[in-house]
């Protein structure tokens, strides 16, 4: 390719432009425009509101829990898969002899649709269920819990699901990423006398980075934009204990208050932003660095 | 040889997005295929099998060959929310099955549905006006007159081992439950896993309340004359309920446990009562045939004990305007509001039938009794879900809230009044 010019000329950018426009730009355009009305689905005419749905969004205390329900969830996930994603990946790329097969079935879960997981995980971790019986059985009565009824930890046993389930796939990434740095790094290292600690600290840590990075952005976004999880699981109950955003978005829209449920999706998009472009940005500049 | 292979390939990916797009659907008369959907949520299916007659679909099927039935089954939390969705987004199944208050108030059947008052089943019907949406029109077929009622599911073989008879107040309810717990049986099982099945205890006593002290306290709700937090009524049947919870005379688990968890629960003898429906006590009954069931009203407030509630008309199949296929959808009504088809649907469950010609049903000894004892006496109050104009989903999540301890009674009509304001200015109702 050319370094100084194009090889190909700048209309050849139209068609996916034109694709990209109808299907992403215009609705987010639009979406931001009707989340300024009173759309609902009793009127026949749509009146400009102003913010006064996302008034509504901060006033209503159970539209407050399931934007703290986000948080909390997407906040246990990312340090849950990251931090066990990391560990497994750092097992299964030491001279395992099972660790061609360890790989595959720490990758499993992710390909199970996650309405499947929650048909299965739903009995098991029922007060009566086989986690509870499991615990009663080991001895360890105390840590019996209503895991998917009791408010104070339903999100954190959801969360642990889908930590459960995405774990493996973190896991690939880290994987991906400590077969990338050379081995002439560590070598160096130990004749330089340093521990595997340092060696972990000085070397993998930072080249880790970039694939760091990358699973921290896509389970912060995948956190934050959370929905079948708790669907399937307890579908945002008991009561509105485990409501979050996309669930609440998807209930106004199905009552019919369209205005309301965009200002609400929104407002989702914003947290998204806010929190994710800063860690997309340090990405580019890493990248630019290397 | 490249190029051919590639003229191949081509030719072959062009044949099948051509096939893709317009399928070969035509039959070999010259008749083009047409696939009928007809939508409805899981729980009206299992509970109203006789509207769902596989027999009466395949002998559908056999009359008009080029017709296949499709039945679309929504999970029951989000059917109103699909149905609502599809409704106003012009992309509705062809047939659509709901209860009918709710439907005209829900999925406002007037403005979204198609007026069938002039199609020939219409001549059929043996009762005209219970179809008959308060336009005066009719908008849909419903296979039953008769309606089902709710109250308290009961293991008889429980109650008369332990010599109890059924409470007529709801002190008597009370010292059933102590007796019952004394025992060590839990007196009542709680379903609550499920959102709509705790709202059968309010819809009914709420029902018969209003029916029997303040009959217009439905229009003033709906009028926002009156706040829901405002009735103490309605904070006093909460309260019962959840003190039955709160004194241990419901088990711990019913926010784990859902509603097609009452066979095995009732069945195994460690639970005498549930809430429900002469549906629920007919599944106990085919689930255990060597146990006894039966169903008596909430005993809440005085003189309930008298009247059985019953539920709005129940599976109404309605056309949408935006049908795609609304003239096989109107042979299918026609076709369905034949004696024929409703004598064969009473294979699948007894009905008392809305079609002039068909045959009586051969209730069983319960379904008998009720019939005998409440509908033909006029014993029954109607339901409270039969005369709201919002999707009342979110009353149940907050009386789940209750039982999991974030809400009390009062704070339960609270939020509803905040909500149901809501939902009513989204509907575009006056004074909302």
């Amino acid at each position: 390719m050319r370094r100084n010019g194009h090889l190909y000329s700048y209309w050849l950018v139209l068609p996916a432009l034109f694709i990209f426009g109808i299907f992403f730009v215009a609705p987010s355009i639009y979406g931001i425009y009707y989340s300024l009305t009173d759309w609902t689905i009793g009127k026949d005419s749509i009146s400009f509101v102003g913010i006064q749905n996302y008034i509504s969004i901060f006033k209503n205390s159970e539209l407050r829990l399931a934007i703290c329900n986000t948080f909390v969830y997407a906040i246990t996930v990312v340090i849950g898969k990251n931090l066990n994603g990391l560990l497994l990946a750092l097992a299964v790329n030491t001279k395992l002899k099972l660790r061609g097969y360890l790989r595959v079935v720490f990758f499993l879960p992710c390909v199970i649709s996650t309405i499947i997981i929650g048909l299965v995980f739903v009995p098991i971790l029922h007060p009566n269920g086989i986690l509870n019986s499991f615990l009663t059985a080991i001895g360890l009565d105390a840590f019996r819990q209503s895991w998917l009824v009791d408010r104070r930890i339903v999100m954190f046993t959801i969360a642990g699901v889908s930590i459960w389930q995405w774990t493996g796939y973190h896991m690939v990434v880290y994987l991906a990423g400590l077969q990338g740095i050379p081995q002439s790094y560590y070598e160096a290292a130990k004749i330089d006398g340093a521990s595997a600690l340092q060696r972990f600290r000085n070397v993998t840590f930072p080249m880790l980075a970039p694939a760091f990075n990358i699973n921290m952005l896509l389970s912060m976004i995948g956190g934050l934009k959370v929905f079948s999880e708790p669907y399937a699981l307890t579908n945002g109950g008991p009561g509105n204990a485990s409501q979050v955003i996309a669930l609440e978005v998807f209930s106004m829209f199905g009552r019919g208050q369209w205005g309301l449920g965009t200002a609400l999706n929104v407002t989702l998009t914003l947290f998204v932003s806010i929190i994710c472009v800063p860690i997309l940005i340090n990405m580019r500049k890493r990248e630019v660095e290397e | 040889m490249r190029r051919k292979l590639a003229k191949i390939v081509s030719v072959c990916s062009a044949l099948m997005m051509v096939a893709a797009v317009c399928p070969l659907s035509v039959q070999a008369d010259g008749q083009e295929e047409v696939t009928l959907t007809v939508e409805a949520s899981q729980e009206i299916v299992n509970n109203i099998p006789y509207a769902f007659s596989e027999d009466n679909i395949a002998a559908f099927e056999e009359k008009y060959p080029y017709i296949n039935v499709e039945l679309v089954l929504n999970p029951d939390a989000q059917n109103t929310s699909i149905l609502q969705t599809k409704l106003a987004s012009g992309q509705p199944s062809d047939l659509i099955c709901y209860n009918k208050v709710s439907a005209e108030n829900e999925l406002e059947v007037a403005k979204n549905c198609i007026n069938l008052s002039d199609e020939p089943f219409v001549d059929n019907l043996a009762d005209k006006d219970i179809l008959t949406a308060p336009d005066g029109n009719i908008y849909g077929f419903a296979f039953e007159i008769k309606t089902g009622g709710m109250g308290v599911v009961y293991n008889k073989d429980i109650f008369e081992e332990e010599g109890l008879e059924i409470p007529k107040t709801y002190d008597e309810f009370l010292a059933v439950c102590e007796t019952l717990k004394a025992d060590g049986i839990t007196p009542f099982y709680g379903p609550f896993k499920d959102v709509w099945t705790f709202q059968m205890w309010t819809s009914s006593t709420w029902g018969y309340y209003v029916a029997a002290e303040e009959p217009d306290l439905w229009d003033r709700l709906n009028h926002n004359e009156i706040g829901w937090d405002e009735i103490p009524a309605f904070q006093e049947s909460l309260e019962k309920a959840y003190n039955l919870f709160k004194d241990g005379y419901m088990q711990e688990t019913v926010l784990s446990d859902d509603y097609n968890s009452i066979p095995t629960a009732m069945g195994s003898g460690q639970y005498a009562m549930t809430v429900g429906s002469n549906t629920t006590v007919r599944d106990l009954l085919n689930a255990h045939p060597d146990k006894k069931f039966d169903m008596f009203p909430y005993p809440i407030y005085e003189g309930e004990e008298e009247y059985m509630t019953i539920s709005q008309l129940d599976a109404e199949f309605f056309i949408p305007n935006d049908a795609r296929h609304t003239e096989e959808a109107k042979l299918f009504l026609n076709f369905m509001a034949q004696p024929e088809q409703c004598d064969r649907a009473q294979e699948a469950a007894s009905f008392v039938p809305n079609v002039t010609g068909a045959r009586e049903p051969e209730f069983d000894e319960f379904e008998g009794r009720l019939y005998e004892e409440y509908n033909k006496t006029g014993k029954t109050v109607l339901e409270m879900n039969a005369y709201m104009k919002v999707d009342l989903n979110d009353l149940w999540v907050y009386y789940q809230d209750m039982f999991a301890g974030a809400k009390t009674p009062q704070e339960v009509l609270s939020a509803w009044d905040v909500t149901f304001e809501e939902l009513m200015q989204a509907k575009g109702f006056d004074n909302f």
